[in-house]
């Protein structure tokens, strides 16, 4: 493979993978971007419960101080109303703490805590029900004794529940600092990495993009030089068409004069030459004439190659006959069978010379045979129209197949058959300018057939050069 | 024939001496010998047309038939065709191309000049010179030309 090949498909797999690559990576950023606002989502949910363990903690905590302020009321006034408050903590607490036992049901050090906790404020309640009961046996109660049921133990409790509430709270905000951190530093990373996707994701969409671009600009560069060296070509060729013209041109003077002076030799001097000088003088002439008609011929194809192609809808039923008459004079014997053939868009009288020369060739070489036929058919595909002329003659031998639409390349001597070997080849050169192709197939003494095809378009016309 | 009447004058430009020299032979054979110039080039065709340059002391005397060339060195046959045909003097002087080029647009540049005919001449010498006497015969002795004086 050529080192520029080589490049491009590098290229090319270049431009590929970063483009795979990008869209991973944006793939990969929806997902972490995802995950991130589920976690952010959770973490939200972890500090809202926290912040609820802390309340309902306190809330219990409360309730506990509430108990104890109503039975020191009780027991200071012996008021029965005092106790009310009392009472309805002694309702709600059970309920409370199984609450906050709910709460922390995932926290095993708390669980441990709040049992803790409810054996203290068991063991207070009970402490305080029986100041009040103390007080309601007694009908009456000193204020030493008061402050007895209300200091010593009982203060011990509270304090030592109070001490653990605060133990308590402390672990749930040490736990919501870590949440928050947590929270925090996971939003940070996500950020990071949000941010760095990006950054390697536009990186490589620009490198794809620019690859593109310097392919697409390279692409126009391609086209330009493309453009130019047909250009080039084009000139080159024309050129060359305008030196075979002249060429041959200036060759058909020198030519005339050896033929015309041979015959105006012949003329004045016949008396004076024998036979053999006679033949030499034939010979000269012949020659003469023969490199005439090669002249002509090679004209002809040069004019070929530089004729503009004048395209419009041709008749091939009403060409094919009028080519026929002119072909078959003087060769009566020789039969056409054609088919109805399809009319086609090409220059008419371009076509016709090349039915000219395929009909001219199909009479010319059917000529030794005793019932010389040529068929004439045509089949339409899908976007091209195929013509056959096919002869029963000698046929050619199809070993030289690639010499057969060569100029001046012949495949039978001049005495078997005259020609120049031109024929063909303007028939080809015609074909090709159409935008056709042309092409044969033969066997040797049984038939010989040539196939052109055109194309039946109409988007546009046959290139002029 | 009117020949008799006004004597035949005939201007041959021919760059190749050969095909001038067969030109006047083939004239030769319809009786036409006397009275043709030959000149060289288109410059000398105008030069002797006209009376001018080498030509310069010639007595005016229109050439009644004039076979051009094309393709000849200085002044091509075409431009000699165009000077003639766009000269009051001349424009009536039969005028016959005589030439190798069978090209399409030199032949339609002719006509749109004026052109009288157009010969391509034939490789082969016996076409050559029967062609160029027909030629001669009926431009010169069956056609009725002009009377330039």
């Amino acid at each position: 493979m050529r080192p520029e090949a080589v490049y491009a498909m590098r290229k090319e797999k270049l431009t590929k993978l970063s483009l795979a690559l990008a869209l991973l990576l944006l793939v990969a950023i929806s997902y972490v971007s995802y995950r991130s606002t589920v976690s952010f989502a959770e973490s939200a949910r972890l500090v809202d419960h926290t912040h609820l363990v802390i309340k309902q903690i306190n809330q219990v905590l409360a309730d506990v101080r509430d108990a104890e302020t109503a039975q020191r009321g009780y027991l200071i006034t012996g008021d029965m109303s005092f106790l009310q408050p009392y009472d309805a903590v002694v309702t709600r607490l059970p309920d409370e703490l199984t609450l906050l036992r709910e709460l922390v049901r995932d926290n095993p050090a708390q669980q441990q805590a709040i049992s803790d906790l409810d054996d203290l404020i068991v063991r207070k309640m009970r402490l305080l029900r029986l100041g009040i009961d103390t007080l309601a046996q007694r009908k009456g109660i000193d204020n030493a004794e008061v402050i007895a049921l209300v200091g010593g133990e009982g203060r011990q409790l509270m304090y030592q529940i109070r001490t653990q509430v605060e133990r308590m709270i402390a672990a749930e905000e040490s736990l919501l600092v870590q949440r928050a951190e947590t929270l925090e530093s996971g939003t940070r990373a996500t950020k990071r990495w949000i941010l760095l996707g990006n950054l390697l994701a536009a990186i490589l969409l620009l490198t794809a993009f620019f690859v593109v671009l310097r392919e697409i600009s390279e692409h126009r560069r391609t086209n330009r030089e493309l453009a130019a060296s047909a250009a080039q070509l084009e000139l080159t060729n024309k050129e060359l068409e305008s030196f075979s013209y002249s060429v041959s041109h200036d060759l058909r003077s020198p030519l005339r004069a050896i033929d015309g002076y041979s015959r105006i030799f012949e003329e004045d001097f016949a008396d004076r030459l024998d036979d053999e000088g006679m033949r030499l003088l034939g010979v000269i002439r012949s020659s003469s004439k023969k490199m005439g008609q090669l002249i002509d011929d090679l004209l002809s194809f040069s004019r070929m190659g530089r004729k503009h192609v004048d395209a419009s809808m041709v008749d091939m039923n009403m060409l094919v006959d009028e080519v026929w008459k002119e072909v078959s004079i003087g060769h009566e014997g020789v039969k056409l069978d054609k088919q109805t053939l399809p009319a086609v868009w090409g220059d008419r009288a371009l076509l016709r010379q090349v039915l000219l020369n395929l009909l001219s060739n199909a009479v010319k070489y059917s000529s030794n045979n005793t019932a010389p036929i040529v068929e004439m058919r045509a089949e339409k595909k899908a976007n091209e129209i195929i013509y056959c002329v096919r002869d029963n003659g000698v046929g050619f031998d199809m070993r030289f197949y690639n010499k057969l639409f060569g100029v001046f390349q012949r495949l039978h001597t001049e005495n078997e058959f005259p020609g120049t070997g031109v024929g063909l080849a303007i028939a080809q050169r015609v074909i090709v300018r159409h935008g056709g192709r042309i092409w044969a197939d033969s066997k040797l003494g049984e038939y010989a057939a040539f196939y052109f095809s055109l194309p039946i378009k109409n988007t546009k016309r046959p290139s002029d050069e | 024939m009117n020949n008799d009447m006004h004597p035949v004058h005939i201007l041959i430009a021919e760059d190749t001496p050969t095909d001038a020299e067969m030109t006047m032979r083939a004239l030769k054979r319809v009786g036409l010998i006397n009275n043709i110039s030959w000149v060289k080039d288109g410059q000398e065709a105008l030069d002797y047309i006209f009376c001018t340059g080498e030509y310069a002391g010639r007595e005016r005397n229109d050439p009644t038939l004039i076979l051009l060339d094309v393709k000849m060195p200085k002044v091509n046959g075409i431009e000699v065709l165009n000077q003639i045909k766009s000269n009051d003097s001349t424009k009536i002087i039969p005028v016959i191309m005589l030439t190798s080029s069978a090209e399409e647009p030199d032949i339609m540049q002719c006509y749109k000049l004026g052109v009288n005919s157009y010969i391509v001449k034939p490789v082969e010498s016996d076409k050559f010179f029967e062609e160029v006497s027909k030629a001669g015969f009926y431009w010169a002795i069956l056609n009725k030309i002009p009377n330039l004086r």
